[in-house]
């Protein structure tokens, strides 16, 4: 089930009000049950998947709690470890796998035949597996004790606002809660429903109305001049942010409604000033969950300067696998890392800048690195969006001509100003909700708008960019 | 995690807490925000009916088929004058073979008989199943005593009717009525978006309401690059002029203007009225039901430019007075002298297309005899769209040439359809439309097409309330833009049969039980 379809408009004010109604001990069971009815109606078959890694990360995270015993508490992690990245190898990878294997068999001469399996990519695979392993590892570094109540974990793996696009919750932050949620106060309302309207305005407005440029130039790059080619590089930076974040305030705002409070997985990343930066306020809760998990155990930067700089590019290709069966992901990755490596090399985003007293020198300077870096950006995510590395030479190559240059259009611009009319007083502010300080008839007359406009172009149920990974 | 640790790899993450609003207060209280806003859109929603529909469509009516259809269909609620039959005619695409506006002029010309008003609604792809859900909602408020059906072959293509409803036409029927007759067909997904498409105006009209504020957005674009009203428009070079041509004023010798009003032009809209406007105002009228040369003094001290514009246009071609694809309006005796091309754009005007305005569409250019064919040839043979769903068309129909005629299911719904549609005090009149005479070749002498001809002679022949016209050969092959859909040649051509056709069906009506 997508937010933005109609059964999520008849299903969640039905949750809200059974969970309104329902005795608390059946608050979390009835929350479960309609977590996987969420998650079922994409496909039932892969509800097993997700109740078998629940079943397993349970069990190994209290067999771990149970034994004093280091070198069987660390088989055992190794075994949860070995179970999720299995599955998530399997139904995500292994045609990639078998396709890679085969492309190099061939090249150096040796033909085989190549299995063919016809695997469907369950739904949020990746978001759950991370979700469900950082519970394992927590309990194995006794960060946490276990969950007690096999519902409660599960409804900890499965909670729908998160489960199929994050962000990924760490259980010593939502298993408390779920277990113990706050009370749904008015405040919280207010939250919620801002957050969820700045979601779907993002998904529905603007992600969705610029889709089918980006499909259109992405299509078929070679026949595009220069300035389409920009258009489509901006609208796609445009249009993936603002669906995959549009997803993370939806279902931080559904969230609030049940008294839970999930984590922030943007924070205005087009306003930053460097990619180290950038990295910081961009699928935040992805980046974290690579750091405390991947990077800093491979020594982080406590081994010196080549061991840090080869834990940073094994966590980006790695990042870059998480994306996608693709060696353009791959890619991706390692470009990201190549730059924040480079970025780190020069010091740029870890210590405070000198800036010039002078306003108009200190702003100019300010502006001109938000655009450099959204510049670096569209160059990276044009290897994310290729489908093919043929496809990302054509494309480099097309921008190349500088040809045609006011093909650009107004559209990027009428876009990218509707993103910085929602970022740039949130970051101003420091705060998300900032808009809830308007005065109440100017926001019932926008939101009132909003909502039209979402009724209006809201049909089309365009899947979230994210699902697929 | 250790605080070193955090601050290594992405050093603290700086992120914004949604509820630091809410916890340094100063917040409104959640009613005064957010109660507004549902209210806001039922108001809209409630008072949707009486605003949307006075809004002028932008557009031309093949422009966005479902806004057209529910415009009409809001029309036609409010019932005809007294005394006058109404007649809607309906179907798939192949209804536009039908052009109300000429065929209600013809109507109008006629000396006796009963006043006749001729509406039609049309949709592409609404089959039978469609219509019978269609018409058992809302017969009884389209105030039509005599309806006519007009299809193709093409309408009963699907061997069963079609389960679930396609996104084109949705939104057209009415949204319970499909719920009702096709729930166990329907995903729960469709069902939930019929439930709002039932409760909400705003939900169900949503698509007809986006194409008005993009049309709107459109053409404000296009009347801050529109020219001026000071120069002239629309005078061909041998004198002819466009459906609405201007002029200086200052040229016309005498103060008079003199103009043709030809022959064939009464022959295919009726009667012709021509208004004249000065300054944008109008100053006078004519209306001609015999050809030849007419003069209009201009008014005294008259100046600036003479904007004249008739209430048709016509075409010499469709006439068979000359090969030339045409819209044209009057002759002039005399060119102005400052000119004025038919080339130039008339200045902005609000609404920028009229509902019977013609759109002067030929797919093949305009072309006959072997240039036609070569250029037919050339376009259904592309790679394109249009080219291979004609294509699969053909195939379609010859694949079935031969098989003997069963009633499937889209048929049934049309016996059911004419069954409902043909009670006391009403007429039914069936017409199966022109076909492109190169595939009627192909196919009409095969088993199939002549059981479905036989089909609707029974169906006609079985009620007395049922009547079944067959113009499958009425028109040459230059007539056609495609297998079964004419250009405006060919529905210029076709406007008497049907005027002729739905006078007489009143003209029966009369005669009802």
């Amino acid at each position: 089930m997508l937010f933005n379809s109609v059964e999520f408009v008849f299903f969640l004010p039905i949750v809200l009000l059974m969970v309104g109604i329902l005795p608390v001990r059946w608050r979390n069971p009835f929350l479960l049950v309609a977590s996987y009815y969420f998650y079922g109606s994409w496909d039932w078959r892969f509800l097993a998947l997700l109740v078998a890694t629940t079943c397993v990360d349970y069990w190994v995270a209290r067999a771990i709690a149970a034994s004093e015993d280091e070198r069987r508490r660390r088989f055992i992690l190794r075994f949860s470890i070995f179970a999720n990245l299995g599955v998530l190898g399997f139904f995500k990878y292994f045609n990639f796998f078998v396709d890679s294997a085969h492309a190099a068999l061939s090249s150096v001469g040796l033909e085989v035949s190549r299995p063919v399996l016809d695997i469907v990519l369950p739904v949020g695979i990746s978001f759950y597996t991370f979700q469900s392993m950082s519970y394992t590892i927590d309990v194995y570094r006794r960060d946490m004790e276990p969950a007690r109540s096999f519902w409660d974990f599960a409804l900890y793996v499965a909670f729908f606002p998160q489960l199929v696009a994050g962000p990924i919750e760490r259980a010593t932050t939502l298993l408390p809660q779920l277990l113990k949620p706050s009370r749904v106060t008015a405040d919280r309302v207010n939250t919620g429903l801002m957050l969820m309207l700045i979601g779907f305005t993002k998904k529905v407005l603007i992600a969705d109305a610029i889709a089918p440029e980006v499909d259109r130039v992405f299509a078929d790059p070679d026949a595009m001049s220069a300035g389409e080619l920009l258009r489509g590089g901006y609208l796609f930076v445009l249009q993936i942010y603002c669906d995959f974040s549009g997803y993370s305030d939806i279902a931080r705002g559904v969230s609030e409604l049940f008294g839970v409070r999930l984590m922030v997985n943007f924070n205005q990343p087009y306003l930053t000033q460097s990619l180290t930066e950038f990295w910081r306020c961009w699928h935040i809760s992805l980046s974290t969950w690579l750091r405390d998990y991947l990077y800093l155990p491979l020594g982080g930067s406590r081994r010196g300067s080549v061991m840090t700089y080869r834990n940073l590019m094994i966590t980006w290709l790695l990042a870059g696998l998480w994306h996608g069966a693709n060696w353009t992901y791959v890619a991706w990755g390692g470009l990201n890392g190549i730059i924040l490596a480079v970025e780190r090399a020069l010091g740029i985003g870890r210590t405070a800048r000198v800036e010039s007293e002078n306003p108009v020198v200190r702003w100019s300077g300010r502006v001109a690195r938000v655009v450099f870096t959204f510049h670096v950006w569209v160059f990276v995510m044009i290897v994310f969006r290729a489908p093919s590395f043929a496809v990302v030479i054509d494309y480099y190559a097309g921008l190349l001509q500088l040809d045609a240059l006011t093909a650009i259009g107004w559209q990027p611009v009428l876009a990218g100003l509707a993103v910085i009319a929602i970022d740039l007083p949130q970051r101003a502010a420091g705060d998300h909700i900032v808009f809830l300080r308007l005065p109440w008839w100017a926001q019932s007359a926008a939101y009132a708008c909003l909502c039209l406009g979402m009724i209006l172009y809201g049909g089309g149920e365009v899947p979230f960019i994210y699902f697929q990974f | 995690m250790n605080q070193s640790a955090a601050t290594e790899y992405s050093d603290d993450v700086r992120v914004a807490e949604p509820a630091r609003a809410a916890r340094r207060g100063g917040l409104h209280p959640v009613w005064k925000i957010w109660l507004p806003v549902p209210l806001l859109l039922l108001l809209l929603d409630l008072t949707f009916p009486y605003w949307f529909w006075n809004i002028p469509k932008l557009t031309g009516r093949s422009d966005d088929y479902g806004y057209q259809f529910l415009l009409d269909l809001h029309e036609l609620r409010t019932p005809p004058p007294a005394g006058t039959t109404r007649v809607v005619a309906f179907g798939s695409s192949v209804t536009s073979v039908l052009d109300q506006y000429q065929a209600q002029r013809l109507l109008d010309a006629r000396d006796a008989g009963t006043p006749v008003q001729l509406r039609r609604i049309l949709s592409p792809g609404m089959k039978p199943s469609d219509y019978r859900t269609f018409f058992h909602a809302e017969r009884a408020s389209l105030h039509a005593p005599v309806v006519m059906y007009l299809f193709n072959w093409v309408d009963f293509f699907n061997p069963g009717f079609e389960r679930d409803v396609k996104e084109g036409i949705r939104y057209l029927l009415p949204p319970w009525q499909v719920l009702e007759e096709r729930a166990s067909y329907l995903s729960l997904s469709s069902g939930l978006d019929l439930v709002l498409a039932g409760t909400s105006n705003l939900y169900r009209y949503r698509k007809p309401i986006k194409s008005s504020l993009h049309d709107h957005a459109r053409t404000l674009l296009a009347w801050a690059r529109s020219p001026s009203g000071e120069l002239g428009f629309g005078v061909y070079a041998d004198g002819y002029t466009r459906q609405r041509f201007a002029l200086a004023a200052a040229e016309l010798a005498g103060g008079t203007l003199e103009y043709l009003v030809e022959p064939a032009w009464l022959q295919q809209q009726g009667r012709v009225t021509v208004r004249f406007l000065l300054g944008g105002e109008g100053v006078g009228r004519e209306t001609h039901r015999e050809p030849g040369w007419k003069t209009w003094p201009l008014p005294a001290g008259a100046g600036g430019m003479l904007e004249v514009e008739a209430d048709s246009a016509w075409n010499r071609r469709a006439a068979g007075v000359a090969d030339d694809v045409r819209l044209l309006g009057v002759k002039l005796r005399q060119l102005p002298a400052s000119g004025a091309s038919a080339d130039r754009r008339p200045p902005y005007e609000y609404p920028p297309v009229r509902p019977d305005e013609v759109e002067p569409f030929l797919r093949m250019g305009g072309t006959t005899g072997a240039e036609f064919e070569r250029k037919w040839n050339e376009v259904l043979s592309a790679e394109t769209e249009f080219a291979i769903r004609f294509r699969k068309y053909r195939e379609g129909k010859l694949a079935l040439k031969d098989r003997p005629f069963t009633v499937t299911d889209e048929f049934a719904e049309m016996e059911k359809l004419v069954a409902e549609l043909a009670q006391p005090g009403t007429r039914v009149v069936l017409v199966n439309t022109p076909e492109n005479p190169w595939i009627l070749a192909e196919y009409q002498d095969g088993q199939f097409y002549q059981g479905y001809l036989r089909f609707f002679r029974e169906l006609a022949g079985r009620n007395p309330r049922v009547e079944f016209h067959d113009l499958r050969d009425a028109l040459p092959v230059e007539d056609f833009n495609d297998w079964h859909h004419l250009t405006f040649i060919g529905d210029l051509k076709m406007g008497p049969r049907f005027a002729e056709i739905a006078a007489g069906a009143a003209s029966r009506l009369e005669g009802e039980p």
